[in-house]
């Protein structure tokens, strides 16, 4: 009876060893996949958006982004000599902006902050690429682009 | 609204080079980084 007992043990421990597994595995995964769309495939929110953040006609690039979480939209344009990659949920929300950024053109005291990080974590480094991002507000984010450019 | 610095680097850690993405606040001050190939996560808590 016992030893009958601690097989059905044995066997909701394996079960449920099987079930955790298969839980972490999949919670890893992130699936994506990203392609090019026209305008006219983009929801008119979204375009006004852009339209009065980025004050007027400008060559953009559209992109449909598919993962687990859902379907999103990105806008990649060139504004004032620096790319921009804009990120738009499904509903048309402004989600955040990301920005290129040159590190000789950042603020000293700020780079200097950034070498110290790096310093104190890594024996040696060289950065290969820098990006600003911002998130906030759709209005904040509007502003933000309209009145400085990406440093 | 929230600015975030995200930078990709090469750099040396524990006798290992290797691609890193970094995470830092508007002040330049480290919140994370993750090894981009080996998709190792360390997440410092500041």
């Amino acid at each position: 009876m016992i030893q009958e007992m601690q097989r059905h043990l044995l066997g909701i421990c394996a079960l449920l060893g099987l079930l955790c597994t298969d839980h972490i595995a999949n919670g890893q995964s992130k699936v994506e996949r990203e392609k090019s769309i026209k305008a006219s495939e983009v929801p008119a929110s979204v375009i006004e958006w852009m339209k009065d953040a980025y004050e007027g006609p400008k060559r953009i690039r559209w992109v449909v982004e598919e993962s687990d979480r859902g379907i999103s939209y990105e806008a990649k344009l060139k504004h004032q000599k620096q790319w921009h990659s804009v990120e738009f949920s499904q509903a048309g929300d402004v989600e955040d902006i990301e920005g290129s950024v040159d590190p000789r053109s950042l603020d000293g005291v700020l780079l200097e902050s950034i070498e110290t990080s790096l310093n104190a974590s890594f024996e040696r480094y060289r950065i290969l690429k820098l990006q600003r991002q911002w998130t906030g507000s759709s209005d904040d984010l509007e502003d933000a682009m309209r009145v400085r450019p990406m440093q | 609204m929230t600015t975030r610095y995200e930078l990709e680097i090469t750099g040396k850690k524990d006798d290992e080079e290797q691609l890193w993405e970094v995470l830092m606040d508007e002040t330049g001050k480290m919140i994370s980084f993750r090894a981009i190939e080996a998709g190792m996560n360390t997440n410092l808590n500041y």
